[in-house]
């Protein structure tokens, strides 16, 4: 099979650009807040690690100690050529999917950094005074909750919705090479013995690939967690250390 | 020979933290302090936040008055497979046969905690004790109450959550000889849930140590808190709601433009983002005076959890005269807060906004909220009226 069509990434450029947009984010927008550089840096740190990670490769280097060693390494080599047709496949898709991934994420920093670098600074009095009804006692209490909450704008919980498949997702990041067989038939039994063995003989070269594939899958999802923080920190970092700092005056 | 009353509780101890183990112990002080023999039976394990490793060593000893007894923790079994003791015992050959439970039960009940000993124990000792078990959904309560259906009681500690709707667990629950429930919305459901004669579930509620006092003072003192305060105690993570009380609490501040404090104190350990710092302070495992002078200190008690079967913080809260504020989904806590009328309860962002406006604005309500909650907790919460109507259920005295 041939390359996926998808273009390499140079890691140095790459970083180096990061880094570049790093600097500008946090000295020329208006997000400039200590609290959203912190969530910025550590965004940044879960990207390097996906990009240290993003390679798979099935053709790691495989080398035998002693004859039995010598022996069993070129038997490993003479398997990984003859399933190179079945396996490299697959590794090239999955690299060309954390490719665009990463370029996703990427472009993702980017936009809110640009849009966020557009609002207007926070305003210095309060949006939204505290309301007061002196009438209201415990027994009206709840109706004036009511009357309350009717007049309230509405929160759009978009910040929820980043969040809600983010244990699915960590469970699902993790790839399984050793499944448990299942057995709905009473022959089952003697095939999962067979496939037990199968699996066993190429744990070697199967168990390395979703090592690599995990810790790529992992990065990912850690770089999703930091950047659903890190728009969030564009929204209200900012306005909450105005408010902090009001408070303390 | 009047049967000995134990209480069986997979994790039991001072250093056992959980609402249903802390209520164990409280019950089995306070059964004790009413001249009744009892006996805790447990393993060696502390809690659920460190589930498998011994931390109380075997055999017997006291703890506070009562006779404890803890037997090893066995190893990990396999996936979906029984206790030995359980499954090679006819009664629950034929039941499981029976049953046929989904795998996926037996799955998650073979990765829990068991004791192969302290389950061969109740059935060697079944004609001289009657078993309470606490709570439902644990491995030595389920195999337990097959084993020894006659001797079995059970302190559910139940709400509304995937657990009650196992096949096991309607087994166990309607094959326990009475069941003790923590609050009249426990009882309820468990009467509807489950087709119970309504005798059946006795509403031996929950106490709290009604002696302690609070010193507000100190702790905005200790923790430097300049703003209006909101408490909560327990577990902080999803299950408690405790990431969408942050960010209400957030949206709140950004709303109204003034910074309020969410204290949130507990064992486990919370990741904050650098902005959430400014209104969310972690104060960490708090003493139990420590506590008290938080719920003390607070403008109001906030509980965002929708599966609870008492929620002992609420009545600590109460306790310390503050008013409370809920989630309208949890039939128990908003249940309690409407009996009470100790508070206020929030269905979404804007009553939740709603609510802090009047409670934080008016003290004179948070005040009258809070003393209403004070004297429900005085009334209901007493541990020697536990105590006397678990006896009374169990042994029939």
């Amino acid at each position: 099979m041939t390359q996926p069509a998808h273009t390499a990434i140079d890691v140095a450029a790459l970083l180096s650009d990061l880094q570049r947009r790093i600097h500008t984010n946090t000295t020329q927008s208006g997000s400039t807040s200590a609290l959203t550089r912190e969530e910025l840096r550590v965004l940044h740190e879960a990207l390097h690690e996906v990009e240290l990670t993003r390679v798979i490769s099935a053709h790691w280097p495989i080398q035998g100690v002693g004859l039995v060693g010598r022996i069993v390494a070129a038997l490993q080599k003479i398997t990984r050529r003859l399933l190179r047709w079945y396996i490299n496949p697959i590794v090239e898709q999955q690299n060309a999917f954390n490719d665009a991934t990463l370029r996703a994420l990427r472009l993702m920093l980017d936009v809110f950094a640009e849009q966020t670098a557009a609002l207007p600074p926070p305003p210095q009095t309060p949006p939204m005074a505290p309301r007061s009804d002196r009438a209201i006692t415990a027994e009206t209490a709840a109706h004036a909750q009511a009357h309350l909450a009717a007049n309230e704008p509405t929160f759009d919980m978009w910040e929820n919705d980043l969040r809600v498949d983010e244990a699915q997702r960590a469970h699902i990041a993790i790839v399984h090479a050793h499944w448990p067989l299942p057995v709905d038939r009473p022959r089952d039994h003697l095939a999962n013995v067979v496939h037990k063995l199968q699996r066993r003989l190429l744990q070697w070269y199967i168990n390395p690939v979703t090592q690599h594939m995990n810790a790529c899958n992992r990065a990912i999802h850690i770089s999703l967690v930091h950047l659903a923080t890190y728009m969030v920190a564009l929204r209200v970092a900012q306005p909450l250390d105005h408010i902090r700092t009001r408070h303390d005056a | 020979m009047t049967p000995k009353l134990t209480i069986v509780s997979t994790w039991f101890g001072p250093d056992t933290a959980g609402g249903a183990e802390v209520a164990a112990r409280r019950l089995a002080q306070s059964i004790a302090a009413l001249g009744v023999p009892v006996e805790v039976w447990s393993t060696t394990a502390r809690d659920a936040f460190a589930p498998r490793a011994p931390h109380y060593p075997v055999g017997a000893s006291t703890d506070a008055g009562v006779p404890v007894y803890r037997f090893a923790v066995s190893p990990e079994l396999e996936d979906s497979a029984v206790p030995a003791v359980a499954a090679r015992h006819p009664l629950v050959q034929r039941t499981l046969k029976q049953l046929n439970p989904p795998r996926r039960e037996l799955r998650v009940l073979s990765t829990l905690v068991h004791s192969d000993d302290l389950l061969a124990a109740l059935v060697d000792q079944a004609a001289e004790r009657r078993y309470i078990f606490v709570p439902y959904p644990l491995p030595i309560s389920v195999w337990g109450g097959m084993l020894v259906p006659e001797q079995t009681y059970l302190l559910p500690c139940m709400h509304d959550e995937p657990y009650a709707y196992h096949t096991l667990s309607r087994w166990q629950i309607q094959h326990a000889q009475t069941l003790l429930a923590n609050s009249s919305q426990e009882r309820d459901f468990l009467v509807r849930q489950y087709d119970l004669p309504p005798e059946r579930v006795v509403l031996s509620r929950l106490g709290i140590d009604l002696t302690v006092t609070g010193d507000a003072a100190a702790f905005r003192a200790d923790f430097n808190i300049t703003t209006p305060m909101l408490f909560f105690a327990g577990r902080r993570d999803v299950t408690k709601n405790v990431p969408l009380l942050i960010r209400y609490v957030q949206e709140y501040i950004l709303r109204r433009g003034r910074l309020v404090t969410l204290v949130l104190s507990g064992r486990d350990p919370i990741a904050l983002t650098s902005y959430q710092q400014v209104f969310v302070r972690d104060v960490g495992f708090l003493s139990e005076q420590d506590k008290a002078n938080a719920f003390a200190a607070a403008d109001v008690f906030v509980h965002a959890g929708t599966q609870e079967s008492f929620a002992f913080v609420l009545m600590e809260a109460w306790l310390q005269g503050r008013p409370a504020l809920v989630n309208r989904t949890c039939a128990v806590t908003a249940g309690a807060v409407a009996e009470a009328h100790g508070g206020l309860d929030f269905a979404d962002f804007a009553s939740f906004a709603a609510a802090l406006d009047i409670l934080l604005e008016h003290p004179d309500i948070a005040a009258t909220f809070g003393a209403s909650g004070q004297s429900y907790v005085h009334t209901h919460c007493r541990w020697p009226d536990v105590a006397t109507r678990v006896v009374a259920a169990v042994l029939g005295t």
